[in-house]
């Protein structure tokens, strides 16, 4: 009885108590709503904020600012415009979120390329050491003290060496044909500080910024994409600070003279070659270079010329002042202690040229990065005994694309083909490199096979390689019909291209309403204010050359052959190499690179023409587009933003849309005041572009000449395939294991539920 | 630009190689600054600095490049030898490897520089004499046998850098001197002649090993 009695005690107090915790929670959960709301509230003011500042408005009414992205399928590419545009305001990205956002960008790209973390985690953090650690390993420890940074110095850094140490090791583990390059210390030390301290994260980090945002070859091959880079700095010098440039280019020339067989490299080459490598690392202080890093992650690899451009604008003046190559490097010297500690760069204002200095992506370059790396010491092996040494005769090295007058030559030897050069040559290239391609896969794909090598790769992976097979002779029967399809659609987005081209080039002349507006257009603007007149006469001349085909009212058919000129090889390339490989049928583990950029073309496609209808409605689409051009501002922008959400966040389609819009502010910009005569004379005078030469001339000028080219087919430098490392891959780090199946990343992006539904062995090789 | 150490007579360039490690950048910055550092950040590519000294009665003014050690950077750093007068191709006495290939610095040079080029070999870290692994008599040899100038220093406690510095640079100066005398009795030559690159006959004979791939 007593024990009843008790019972119901206890049960009395269990109830009380349970509904105590009961309102507790209950009010905690209240909190935690309103808190959330709150949140959520607050990012809504940061969004309205955001759109309010930007001046893009009408793209940007889909950016929506979450502090990390929010699932579905758009939930990242909001996110990730939201802190983009972030990073683009004045103050950038607050440092308290910069671990995160980073984070977010890596795991983001992780994910899409399929990788088990802990997987990778436990191969690349392995204590025991392996084989080929050694050597690397020697070299690493050498310069973990040598970072620059202090905190990696003296006795009581100890531990944060080893913790560097293990990430350099991890990295090199993780992609053994880049392993370990000096530089990488710097980079990774200072990764380690924002990351405090975690080395997993940081390798994550260092694989993103390596494999991903940086072009190929960057820290290998002779740092072959390097150099490429500080020789299509010199061309962007060229357009952008032509003064300067030319300065450099004649003190390098009396340099060369004077020492009579001696040899100056390009002035610039010892300083960008430490900026890029380090990614301005050791050439400014940190808070200013995690601002440009925020940026190069976002914005991708062009930031790095784009900073570089910056600085030498702002250093211009000063060394213009120089006389000789001795003098420059003397003064250079100074300036960059300076520039170091902090006197002589404003990040902010820093920040704001990079960001003014040309529309996005940087105009041309993707093709001078493309002529340089094909173009230059074709084959960079053979270099050393054959092509150079007879005509110079002296032996030398690949470091040829340093020679101002190598480049030259080689520009003849283009040139001599006469006035189709233009064409063919990046015809040639990219054919080339499509060949190149296909071996490399090729090879890849049977190393692949017959490597089985111990341990790390699963039990499964054999009856994946049977499924794989008989799964790849599916796919290839099938690929060719896709192949064709795709082909088909990429052409009609083309046609609707030229339809993009010609709605802008209606806008452009608007610019040209008043001579005195000429020098306001955005290529020109930060860079060379304070410049003499003639600048602008050159660069004005140099861009004509771009626009005649595109200026012409209609839609003429010969940009549109152009374009289709530009596609044809490629993708009959890959119809070859696709029956070929169906003869071989064998073991081929993937087209991952070429296929992927199908994908993202038909998916532009898809994006482009809401509902990828048939071509009568993609038709009705051009009209009503025309139709916009020509009609004012505002109806435009509705017109836009009602096929914006058809549209999902294809890169390519935005650049379109950009490029739209980066004519219509320039509109904006120089119009403001005279808002209603340009709305007036906006209509006739868009019937007139055709016949108006000069206003073809301002055309060039805004920003687009050749652009749609690169859109249509641009593998190669600028728009980068997913990479994967060969190690991981041979590790069988990559799906499809237990661990990768697509319901793990509701989240992911396209390409990711992309690849299930279309071509799922593709990107996993 | 209007400072004194502007007015010179003579610009040389000169250029300092050898594995990753050896002491190349506190070398430099002894000479030049007169610092040192344990931690020194890596070289990333090619850094330079610069430093006017008299050598007789002309004022000459070193310009010096620093390279970076590693294999994978030569392609872009071997650019900078070309035009150089000068090299010091540094090993690190305490480690026996960077003695070991020397010899492979040398032909990498010699292969992209100017034949006239007058090398030093240079022992570098003689502060750790308890480590040492390289013989000076064995470093004095190889560099008698291959033409080449020789000291051992330490950059650390300033042992011969001056020195170093100071051999070379005068050994140029006299090499241009001797070169321009040559070119006022031979008449064929002009301006250019200044520099060096007109001796190459003239070191073909002191350096047998000089020839390109």
């Amino acid at each position: 009885l007593a024990d009843v009695d008790e019972l119901t005690t206890i049960k009395r107090e269990l109830n009380y108590r349970i509904s105590i915790q009961s309102a507790k929670l209950l009010r905690l959960l209240k909190q935690k709503d309103r808190l959330v709301q709150k949140v959520q509230k607050n990012c809504d003011i940061v969004t309205a904020c955001l759109q309010a500042v930007s001046q893009k408005r009408w793209v940007d009414t889909k950016l929506k600012f979450t502090l990390e992205p929010s699932l579905g399928q758009n939930g990242f590419q909001q996110w990730h415009d939201a802190l983009k545009a972030v990073a683009r305001l004045p103050t950038g990205i607050p440092k308290e979120w910069r671990r995160k956002v980073w984070l977010t960008l890596a795991d983001q790209y992780l994910h899409s390329i399929a990788i088990d973390w802990d997987k990778t985690m436990r191969f690349t953090f392995n204590e025991r050491s392996n084989p080929d650690d050694d050597s690397m390993g020697i070299q690493i420890v050498k310069d973990l003290h040598r970072t620059g940074c202090s905190s990696y110095c003296g006795q009581e850094a100890e531990q944060d060496r080893v913790v560097l140490k293990r990430v350099l090791l991890a990295y090199a583990r993780w992609n053994k044909s880049v392993g370990y390059c000096q530089g990488f210390n710097i980079l990774a030390a200072l990764i380690l500080e924002v990351m405090e301290g975690n080395e997993g994260d940081a390798l994550k980090i260092m694989i993103y910024l390596i494999d991903k945002v940086l072009p190929d070859s960057y820290f290998v091959n002779n740092l072959r994409a390097l150099s490429v880079d500080m020789a299509v700095f010199r061309d962007l010098l060229r357009m952008k600070l032509p003064e300067l440039s030319q300065h450099l280019d004649t003190l390098q020339r009396a340099a060369n003279r004077e020492s009579g067989g001696g040899y100056e490299p390009p002035l610039t080459n010892v300083f960008t070659m430490q900026w890029f490598l380090t990614l301005f690392a050791t050439c400014l202080p940190n808070h200013t270079v995690l601002k440009i890093w925020d940026s190069i992650f976002f914005e991708g690899s062009e930031i790095i010329l784009r900073v570089a451009l910056a600085i030498w604008a702002k250093l211009g003046e000063q060394i213009e002042c120089c006389e000789t190559a001795d003098e420059f490097y003397s003064t250079m010297g100074k300036l960059t202690q300076e520039m170091l500690e902090d006197s002589l760069i404003d990040s902010n204002e820093l920040m704001q040229t990079v960001y003014t200095m040309a529309q996005f992506p940087f105009p041309q370059l993707a093709e001078l990065r493309e002529k340089y790396t094909y173009n230059i010491t074709p084959f960079p092996a053979a270099v050393k005994s054959t092509s150079f040494s007879g005509r110079l005769g002296r032996t030398r090295d690949s470091d040829e694309e340093n020679d101002l007058d190598d480049e030259d030559s080689i520009a003849n030897a283009i040139g001599c083909l006469g006035p189709l050069s233009g064409f063919l040559a990046p015809e040639l290239q990219k054919y080339q490199k499509q060949m190149k391609d296909q071996n490399e896969e090729q090879s890849l794909g049977s190393s692949n096979i017959a490597e089985l090598s111990p341990g790390a790769i699963d039990s499964c992976r054999s009856d994946y390689h049977t499924a794989f097979n008989s799964m790849m002779m599916e796919r290839m029967t099938t690929d060719i019909n896709a192949l064709k399809k795709q082909y088909s659609r990429i052409k009609k987005k083309q046609q609707q291209q030229v339809h993009h081209v010609y709605i802008r080039a209606d806008k452009g002349p608007v610019t040209s309403l008043l001579p005195s507006q000429v020098n306001h257009s955005p290529v020109i603007n930060h860079l060379l204010l304070g410049k003499k007149m003639k600048l602008n006469n050159k660069s004005l001349k140099n861009a004509v050359i771009h626009i005649p085909s595109h200026a012409t009212g209609k839609m003429s058919p010969i940009p549109q052959e152009d374009l289709k000129t530009k596609l044809n090889s490629p993708w009959r390339t890959h119809i070859r190499v696709h029956r070929k490989n169906i003869a071989r049928a064998k073991g081929q583990l993937g087209y991952g690179d070429t296929v992927g950029l199908i994908d993202e073309q038909s998916e532009s496609c898809k994006t482009n023409s809401p509902g990828a209808k048939e071509e009568t409605s993609k038709h009705s689409d051009f009209v009503e587009r025309e139709g916009g051009g020509l009609d004012d501002r505002t109806t435009r922008k509705a017109d836009q933003q009602s096929s914006e959400p058809a549209s999902t966040d294809s890169g390519t389609n935005m650049t379109v849309v950009q490029l739209k819009l980066e004519a219509l502010e320039l509109t904006s910009d120089t119009q403001t005041d005279v808002e209603p005569t340009s709305h007036q004379s906006r209509q006739p005078r868009s019937s007139e572009s055709s016949t108006s030469s000069r206003d073809s001339g301002n055309l060039a000028k805004s920003p687009q000449p050749g652009n749609p080219k690169p859109q249509v087919f641009n593998p190669f430098p600028s728009v980068k395939p997913l990479r994967k490392s060969a190690t991981a891959r041979n590790l069988g780090l990559y799906g499809p294991t237990e661990r990768t199946p697509t319901v793990h990343f509701p989240q992911m992006s396209r390409s990711f539920t992309k690849s299930a539904s279309g071509n799922s062995g593709t990107r996993k090789r | 630009m209007g400072s004194p150490e502007e007015d010179y007579n003579f610009v040389f360039k000169v250029v300092l190689i050898g594995e990753s490690g050896v002491g190349k950048t506190n070398l430099l910055s002894r000479f030049t600054r007169n610092e040192f550092n344990h931690d020194s950040r890596t070289t990333i590519g090619v850094e330079f600095s610069t430093r006017t000294i008299l050598v007789g009665d002309a004022v000459v003014k070193a310009q010096i490049w620093d390279t970076a050690g590693l294999e994978r950077y030569r392609a872009i750093t071997s650019a900078y030898y070309r035009g150089a007068v000068g090299a010091l191709v540094v090993f690190d006495i305490t480690k026996h490897q960077t003695y070991d290939v020397v010899d492979r610095w040398l032909k990498e040079l010699y292969d992209h520089a100017e034949a006239s080029i007058v090398v030093m070999l240079v022992g570098n870290k003689t502060d750790l004499a308890q480590a040492r692994e390289v013989p000076m008599e064995e470093a004095k040899m190889f560099a008698d046998n291959n033409g080449l100038l020789f000291v051992e220093t330490s950059a650390l406690d300033s042992t011969n850098v001056e020195e170093a510095f100071e051999t070379i640079l005068k050994e140029i100066f006299y090499k241009v001197q001797k070169q321009k005398q040559r070119s006022s009795q031979s008449n064929t030559v002009s301006l250019a002649s200044e520099n060096p690159a007109g001796t190459a006959p003239a070191q073909a004979e002191r350096r047998p090993c000089c020839v390109a791939l």
